[in-house]
């Protein structure tokens, strides 16, 4: 990657402008430190037990159930003493409801939504109206 | 009132005004006074707070003088970052982007160190957005370190460490993603407090990678530091990554101390690789805590060479994500948008970034894009896991580990800023901390032959933080660190 027109594709996507005088200079320094991300190629784990890592967990500490709820996700159940982590690709699986809307109580100034009123978001800086002020 | 007071500590100072020995309005004018005649030359603060902090300072007054109970810092000035929201005052993280924004609100950190009667003094400079090891990416001009000035402050946090190393004012906070507080406490011979992700509130901290910073002290003593943390740190409902735990910290006895026999690992693959100053005055305090009875073992860390990669690769695409809110419709300075469609308004505005923040930005979404999250960031994540793991198995053996701060001494300003790399490899001491959650903390421990300081790095287990005060206070009694002053100032 790197040369002009990915660079020019990146800042695109990043919404980002550089000059055209600098294109060239950003290309080639952006390079340089992909090629150093390009390290972790030496990284050899084994992808095969690692993937397998939740699937040989024993029956007796780990059990799955089918929940009832509208997302039908699996549900996880682990004894206390064991620490479990979903895998990484499974942390990505989100979907984003696209018919979710929000109201505001113009009293509270709370937002909730119309298909669940237990979500209530409660935002704390508000000016003219528009929530304001970095949030983490 | 003797014009040397601010050479003294804040917790004496908090003593003194307590006491009524002198008003807090006398003082804050001193320490405008002393910023008046020293930051012209250091460049720490973006921004004074002066008529706010007179105000807080007539009040505690007031109340001493009436007797009315008052906090744990009374009367103590304190330099913030510019990357934490202090109401009404300006919050640029030192870009152009956010030049003239006002924050609206309070971080917690904030409230509490109000609450605690402490004075908020102004706004210190930083690397933009935090992104830099030497302070001299900010659209505010370079922070020149205290010892010399033609040599680099160290960063992000670099005002913070500056404005305390030359004695404007006692405490300052900074925040820590990689390094950002030890970096600087190292370069400028103060002290720096990383906490335990999760331990003090990211509330009204500007992020740029959540999963890795945390806000903690800069001070000349470990006094000053114990009694900021108690202050700041605790469970805060606007942050869901706070822990529900109660902490306090204390200034314990050095002969209580050393009657722990404290269990030292020296990770010497790493001290190996430093400048040889350094590797020597590193390996001369750890000659300290052999002969005061300390159980000292040399030890290693694996995966060390793939911690800064992993580093990078997390910290740049979690910017990228965390800077695409700056887009000048929420935050930002008047631009007018006739003429521009929306996608090339926002690109225009963001073309305010700095070159360096501009990089990791586009670094970042390289990252995330299709087809490469694989094969980096989801590896990076894995090596993750994998330097916790290690930090676990050593906290098995030891207490704390022990490694230098800065694998070099400081270096002239402009010295090394056209090659990215060569600024991200400084960093490979430092990251291991952030990518662990683990607390770390940064001493003075001596000087090059140019006068140059050098700083140790001490690392223990996640909530161990009293033990790295410990560590901290014996050397602090030993070596006398707190005195060590910059002649020039």
């Amino acid at each position: 990657m790197s040369d002009y027109y990915d660079i020019k594709k990146l800042c695109s996507l990043s919404r980002i402008e550089i000059d055209e005088s600098k294109i060239q200079q950003t290309s080639e320094k952006i390079k340089e430190i992909i090629s150093f991300f390009n390290k972790l190629d030496e990284f050899e784990l084994n992808e095969k037990e690692d993937n397998n890592a939740f699937e040989n967990l024993p029956q007796s500490i780990t059990t799955f159930t089918t929940t009832t709820a509208a997302s039908s996700d699996k549900e996880t159940k682990i004894d206390n003493y064991i620490k479990f982590e979903k895998k990484m690709n499974d942390l990505r699986n989100d979907e984003h409801n696209n018919k979710l809307t929000f109201f505001k109580d113009n009293n509270t100034n709370d937002v909730s939504t119309n298909n669940n009123s237990q979500f209530r978001f409660k935002f704390h800086n508000y000016k003219n109206g528009y929530v304001v002020g970095p949030r983490i | 009132m003797s014009s040397d007071l601010f050479r003294l500590p804040g917790y004496i100072i908090s003593g003194k005004i307590k006491n009524q020995e002198i008003l807090a309005e006398d003082y804050i004018n001193l320490v405008y006074d002393r910023i008046n005649k020293i930051d012209v030359k250091i460049n720490s603060f973006i921004s004074k707070n002066y008529e706010a902090a007179i105000q807080k300072a007539r009040k505690i007054d007031k109340k001493i003088k009436n007797n009315e109970k008052t906090g744990s810092m009374v009367g103590i000035p304190i330099g913030i970052k510019d990357n934490i929201s202090v109401k009404g005052l300006k919050n640029t993280c030192a870009s152009k982007i956010l030049q003239g924004y006002e924050s609206p609100y309070d971080a917690t950190v904030i409230d509490r160190l109000k609450d605690q009667d402490a004075i908020i003094i102004g706004k210190l400079n930083m690397d933009e957005f935090g992104m830099g090891t030497t302070s001299e990416f900010s659209f505010y001009g370079e922070v020149h370190n205290p010892w010399n000035i033609d040599y680099v402050a160290g960063g992000s946090s670099g005002g913070s460490a500056a404005v305390v190393s030359s004695l404007q004012v006692p405490i300052s906070l900074g925040s820590d993603t990689g390094g950002s507080i030890r970096c600087p406490s190292s370069f400028c011979s103060v002290i720096g407090m990383k906490p335990t992700y999760g331990t003090v509130s990211r509330f009204g901290l500007v992020s740029y990678s959540n999963s890795l910073e945390q806000i903690g002290p800069i001070a000349k003593t470990v006094t000053d530091i114990v009694l900021t943390l108690n202050a700041i740190c605790g469970n805060d409902p606007n942050d869901n990554t706070t822990l529900n735990k109660q902490f306090e910290y204390k200034v314990n006895k050095i002969d209580e101390i050393l009657s722990k026999n404290y269990n030292v690992g020296v990770l010497n693959n790493l001290i190996h690789n430093s400048e040889e100053q350094v590797a020597k005055t590193i390996y001369d305090k750890i000659d300290m805590l052999k002969e005061n009875g300390f159980n000292v073992k040399d030890t290693s860390i694996n995966y060390s060479d793939f911690a800064l990669a992993a580093y990078y690769i997390i910290a740049t695409a979690e910017a990228s994500s965390n800077l695409s809110r700056f887009d000048n419709i929420r935050y930002g300075f008047d631009f007018d948008p006739e003429g521009y469609e929306w996608n090339s308004y926002s690109s225009h505005i963001r073309s305010n970034f700095g070159d360096e923040v501009k990089r990791r930005i586009l670094v970042g979404s390289f990252v995330l894009s299709a087809g490469y999250y694989g094969k980096y960031y989801l590896k990076a994540q894995k090596i993750r896991n994998i330097i916790k793991s290690e930090f676990n198995r050593l906290f098995k053996f030891f207490d704390v580990l022990v490694l230098p701060t800065m694998p070099i001494l400081p270096f002239k300003i402009g010295e090394r800023g056209s090659a990215p790399l060569e600024l991200y490899n400084l960093d490979i001491y430092t990251i291991l901390a952030n990518l662990a959650g683990i607390p770390a903390i940064s001493i003075p421990a001596g000087f090059s032959k140019e006068g140059l300081p050098i700083g140790l790095q001490i690392l223990s287990n996640e909530f161990n933080e009293q033990i790295l005060l410990d560590i901290a206070i014996f050397f602090e009694q030993k070596d006398k660190f707190s005195e060590w002053n910059p002649v020039p100032l």
